[in-house]
């Protein structure tokens, strides 16, 4: 059974306003203290930021200003630069020296050599024609030149004069000449090349036939040049010199010592590129 | 360590402060209710200057205030709450047959039947109610009052409307009090640092004692007398529920020794022919012709208290009990006997939650 209680009842915004109205001041304070630190944070935080910012844009700044050319640097620059350019114009000389001097017959001489802008004159004594052209071809299969041109050959020829017999009642023994070079008209010695070649170019047909193993190892141009300084020694006029001696002499018989050979070999551009290789 | 935080405990939670006020005293009354029954820590009373209250009106609150601050400081309550006695002559008890619906139906319906049929002669009045249990045996019919028509219309929209045309019907208890006057008393107690937890009458504060001490049968037929030097309370219960009171105003003489006291012995008899009538009304006029009164539960603040109670179990023949409070306060009970306690000990064992 319910109590009697005669105490009034409060209504209950009565009871409860001031226990809500210090609920709601304290949830109300706290929210705001809340947002309040928040806010607060959020400020420093971008207040920070926009000071960093300010302070690496000082900075940026200052380095531009301070970037000017190191001269070490443009030195090293010039350095790299300059060795480029040795590098892209170095040429590796050994390969086609010890291809050439290797190839040389045993009974050739290389008289002189010389090197520049790609391309290496040698000047060689050769015993035969023969000997020149297996020089060219065999030098020609290295793959290291681009071309190959036979300047000039000379052949070195000796004259042997027999005197008359009354100075053979003195002297019986034959006397032989100085050495004079040249001496002869290469025209004896260019037919003979021609011959040589052709010989070789036998049986194809064409006017100037060449060996085929000739035409794989020659460029055509090289052979035309070929040809045409063939062509060149064969319709040349003859030049004949032929230093006599005032001595009378009963006979004369001239003998061919060596051929020299003047040759031009230009330096295969791959070769020369990979030469520049380090 | 665990003993000594207990009684920390129940010193502050289960204790509670039973007020009395009447024209003359301020009773204080400091119990805890525990398993064991009901544990007095304090009771103490306190006189309050002549003419402050004049028949349970407040005509002087400072002396009023004076008095109970003075009290307080005596005591030094650890109870938070307190449950007030308000006097019994401002106080108005009525008893309704009405339809048995809820509460809050009840109420509209009581708001309404106060308004035409019983009107309160306060005039602020302020008003509790409760359902009171069905007394089967006495077939109890109170004063019946037809529902007004506009009771009836609340109860038309609601389920329970049934109830209202089966006529199943339930007893309400309504008491009534002036609310200046409740409002003049929880003043006072707020005054003096006390915070009101109930106000209620001294009748049901001597139901709610004998009910915790149980001197007899709690259910039973009983009835109770509270004497005071100016008026006399006596009421009536059956089936653990209160279904009559009457106030009578009775001058009992001040001494203890009324052996020969004429006064004393025309009060007695004015008080036995109260009770008499009190009963006969209650078995005959409100048709409780079974119900025979088996106990009577006698306590008040008068010094003669056991002379009256010796007087009417001689003439009543039946068991008078008077109320029993084991407590031995040493300014309290000088001031008025044990038995005077009694109204402010049920309302200090109302406790808290009740």
């Amino acid at each position: 059974m319910k109590s009697i209680n005669l105490l009034p009842k409060k209504p209950f915004w009565k009871r409860w306003f001031a226990p809500l109205m210090i609920l709601l001041v304290g949830i109300y304070i706290t929210v705001a203290s809340a947002m309040y630190y928040n806010l607060t944070s959020i400020r420093w935080q971008q207040q920070a930021a926009t000071e960093e910012a300010s302070r690496i844009e000082q900075n940026i700044a200052l380095l531009r200003e301070q970037r000017v050319p190191d001269p070490k640097l443009a030195l090293l620059q010039q350095f790299q630069v300059t060795v480029s350019q040795l590098e892209s114009s170095r040429i590796d000389w050994l390969p086609a020296v010890q291809t050439l001097t290797s190839s040389l017959p045993a009974d050739a001489t290389l008289e002189k050599a010389r090197a520049e802008a790609g391309t290496i004159a040698l000047e060689v004594q050769f015993s035969t024609l023969q000997s020149v052209v297996d020089y060219v071809r065999k030098t020609r299969s290295s793959n290291l030149f681009d071309d190959i041109q036979i300047t000039s050959v000379t052949a070195l020829q000796q004259i042997k004069l027999e005197q008359l017999p009354e100075s053979a009642s003195t002297e019986s023994a034959p006397t032989v000449s100085p050495v004079v070079e040249p001496v002869m008209t290469v025209n004896p010695m260019l037919e003979e090349l021609r011959q040589m070649m052709m010989r070789e170019a036998e049986g194809t047909g064409s006017e100037i036939q060449v060996n085929p193993s000739l035409y794989e190892t020659f460029r055509p141009e090289e052979i035309d040049a070929a040809v045409s300084i063939i062509e060149q020694w064969g319709t040349g006029s003859p030049q004949e010199e032929l230093a006599v001696q005032e001595t009378p002499v009963a006979a004369a018989q001239v003998e061919v010592l060596h051929y020299r050979a003047v040759l031009t070999y230009v330096l295969a551009q791959e070769e020369a590129e990979r030469g520049n290789a380090p | 360590m665990l003993t000594s935080v207990k009684q920390l405990i129940d010193r502050f939670s289960s204790r509670s402060l039973g007020i009395e006020i009447t024209d003359t005293h301020i009773k204080w009354l400091e119990a805890s209710i525990n398993s064991g029954g009901i544990e007095i820590h304090a009771a103490d009373a306190e006189p309050i200057a002549s003419g402050a209250i004049a028949e349970g009106k407040v005509q002087e609150v400072a002396p009023v205030i004076q008095a109970l601050q003075t009290v307080k400081q005596r005591n030094a309550p650890a109870a938070k709450h307190t449950n007030l006695i308000l006097p019994s002559i401002l106080t108005m008890v009525r008893f309704l047959e009405l339809p048995d619906v809820k509460v809050n139906h009840l109420r509209k319906i009581i708001d309404l039947e106060l308004q035409y049929h019983v009107p309160l002669p306060f005039d602020r009045p302020y008003y509790d109610f409760t359902k009171l249990p069905r007394n089967d045996d006495a077939n109890m019919k109170l004063q019946t009052i037809d529902p007004v028509p506009e009771a009836a219309a609340v109860l038309e929209s609601t389920d329970e409307s049934e109830s209202v045309k089966t006529g199943k019907t339930c007893d309400v208890m309504l008491v009534a009090a002036p609310l200046d006057d409740i409002e003049i008393y929880s003043s006072i107690l707020t005054n003096v640092g006390l915070k009101p937890s109930s106000i209620e009458i001294k009748a049901l504060s001597l139901q709610r004692l004998i009910e915790r001490t149980n001197p007899f049968d709690p259910s039973s037929t009983y009835l109770t007398i509270d004497i005071t030097p100016i008026y006399t309370d006596i009421s009536m219960y059956s089936g653990g529920a209160l279904r009559i009171t009457r106030n009578k105003s009775l001058d009992f003489p001040a001494s203890e020794d009324v052996e020969n006291d004429f006064e004393f012995f025309t009060a007695c008899q004015e008080l036995m022919s109260e009770v008499n009538r009190f009963i006969n009304f209650y078995r005959y006029t409100l048709n409780n012709r079974n119900q025979e009164v088996e106990h009577l539960f006698l306590s008040g603040d008068i010094a003669a208290i056991a002379s009256v109670a010796d007087y009417l179990g001689d003439r009543l023949q039946i068991p008078v009990h008077r109320a029993a409070i084991s407590y031995d306060s040493p300014r309290g009970f000088k001031a008025i006997p044990n038995t005077g306690f009694a109204g402010a000990l049920g309302a200090a064992a109302r406790g808290r939650f009740e």
